[in-house]
């Protein structure tokens, strides 16, 4: 018995665990693999606030207050830089619209700014704004990047000292609701009197097993890493107009993606020579000096993507049933206020972490104000 | 081989780190790998994961067939990317069809390339050349 059970033990899995934890519940995380072994460890890491739809810049500015006190909350290294995003703009349009959302982001209180050519070049030496063919960007200086294994594995260490359980390569095989849920592995059968589903590309399909139906579909994305350098990248870079997304980690490597607007929908952690091609020639267009430096490796992951490119947050009309999930690329960085505005819902039945409107209800509604920062 | 005995060598991973990795919980090697960083280096597994793999079996008596590999990734050996910027030969065949499928399209000379050079674990030096030129 069980009286939350979490089904996904990503970086979204692993906090919510933490949280309810912390409050005395006693919860039990179900991970089909071992702990971040899905999107969450496939990820690049980064924490961006930079956002066009206000429920995400406030999301993300949550989550990155509980970032700038998590080393010393949970008692572990993270490798937590606050280098700032560097978001690039290449037209005049781009230019107006980047220029509206730094309007609203001040109005939320992001510490934001549009930045002139002269004043990126200052920031980013290395970077060359003609071979990007960047012609501004905005800069927000508290984004950055952390260890995604990491995050996980503090949050999932912290749960079970709290008294949280973790069953990693344990799958959920089905999900029975009567008075309550039952919860069926290979391994047993666990009664639990909440649910939630944070299980990333897989989400859909845990939903069905209770008759909820969800709109996400998963497409693969690709990123790479190089071999360890100095510093030489502060920021991480990103341009929406390129798809491309890049920074140094604090152990060394340049790691970065870029989306194909090609890709099927599917489950596909294979890798493509498409992506090798495309990265490189668009990296060191953005970076000259890069052209010597290694790949060491490639791999993909699963983007949970919703219509309108933002979660799906909250309870779902299967009671006790909630969802966390249809990040659409951005659940690493939202992850640590996910986990405290679910566990509130689940506790108090509302939270002050401004989710309400991301509920699955607002599909039915048709209000769909699509997020346009998305990148990788 | 004793507790200071490096079992990674890209990554500086003593034996006695694996050791405590596997007393805390994390018997495979893709946990290994992702909580040290063995075999995320520039060697990308070669040396250690077989080492890795023998202390995993002395440590909980499993047999070796029994633990996996994890996934090797492309590129096969560490590319400077200036060379798959530079690649002109990629059609649009090449866009759908998996990296080892393309590996087929690729230049077999590629180890010999003037640039081709081996990768640093730390790699200072070499960057140091590539703000040079």
């Amino acid at each position: 018995m069980s009286d939350v059970a979490i089904i996904g033990g990503g970086i979204n899995g692993c906090a919510l665990a933490y949280e309810l934890a912390k409050k005395g519940v006693n919860a039990t995380v179900f991970e089909k693999g071992y702990l971040g072994s899905g999107a969450t460890g496939r990820c690049g890491g980064g924490i961006r606030q930079q956002f066009d739809t206000e429920d995400n810049i406030r999301l993300a500015m949550e989550s990155v207050k509980i970032f700038e006190k998590m080393e010393k909350e949970l008692a572990y290294d993270i490798e937590y830089e606050q280098g700032g995003y560097l978001v690039l703009a290449h037209s005049d349009d781009e230019t107006e619209r980047f220029k509206e959302n730094v309007k609203l982001q001040k109005s939320l209180g992001l510490n934001v700014k549009f930045m002139e050519k002269d004043e990126i070049h200052a920031l980013v030496p290395i970077l060359d704004l003609e071979g990007a063919k960047a012609v501004g960007g905005t800069f927000c200086q508290t984004d950055g990047h952390a260890n995604p294994f990491r995050v996980t594995e503090a949050y999932a260490k912290n749960a079970e000292r709290l008294g949280a359980k973790i069953k990693t390569f344990t799958e959920v095989k089905g999900i029975k609701k009567e008075k309550t849920f039952e919860i069926i592995t290979e391994k047993e059968k666990i009664k639990a009197d909440v649910v939630v589903n944070v299980a990333g590309c897989y989400s859909k399909n845990i939903a069905e097993m209770v008759g909820v139906k969800l709109p996400n579909k998963p497409y693969r994305h690709e990123i790479l890493a190089t071999e360890i350098l100095k510093p030489v990248l502060k920021p991480m870079i990103i341009s929406f107009t390129d798809g491309i997304y890049f920074c140094q980690h604090k152990t060394g490597q340049i790691v970065g993606g870029i989306g194909n607007p090609d890709e099927p929908s599917g489950i596909n952690p294979s890798s493509s020579f498409w992506f090798l091609e495309k990265m490189a020639k668009t990296i060191t267009r953005y970076i000259p000096v890069f052209k010597n430096l290694n790949v060491l490796r490639q791999w993909a992951g699963m983007y949970d993507v919703t219509p309108d490119a933002r979660p799906i947050l909250g309870k779902t009309k299967v009671e006790n049933f909630f969802v966390a999930c249809g990040f659409s690329g951005h659940g690493f960085m939202v992850a640590p206020a996910v986990a405290k505005g679910i566990s509130n819902l689940i506790t108090d039945g509302k939270t002050s972490i401004p989710i309400d409107n991301l509920s699955i209800d607002r599909f039915k509604k048709g209000i769909v104000k699509k997020e346009g920062a998305v990148v990788g | 081989m004793n507790d200071e005995t490096i079992i990674c060598r890209c990554e500086d991973v003593t034996h006695k780190e694996v050791v405590d990795a596997i007393d805390e919980g994390y018997t495979t090697l893709d946990e290994i790998k992702r909580k040290l960083r063995c075999g995320m280096g520039a060697c990308q597994g070669r040396t250690c994961m077989r080492l890795i793999a023998r202390v995993i079996k002395e440590k909980t008596g499993r047999r070796l067939d029994e633990i996996l590999m994890p996934t090797s990734r492309p590129p096969e050996k560490p590319v400077p990317l200036g060379i798959f910027a530079s690649y002109e030969v990629a059609s649009k065949n090449a866009r759908n069809c998996d990296a080892t499928e393309s590996v087929k399209h690729f230049p077999s000379n590629l180890g010999n390339a003037p640039h081709f050079r081996r990768c640093k674990a730390n790699n200072s030096e070499a960057f140091s050349e590539v703000k040079n030129e």
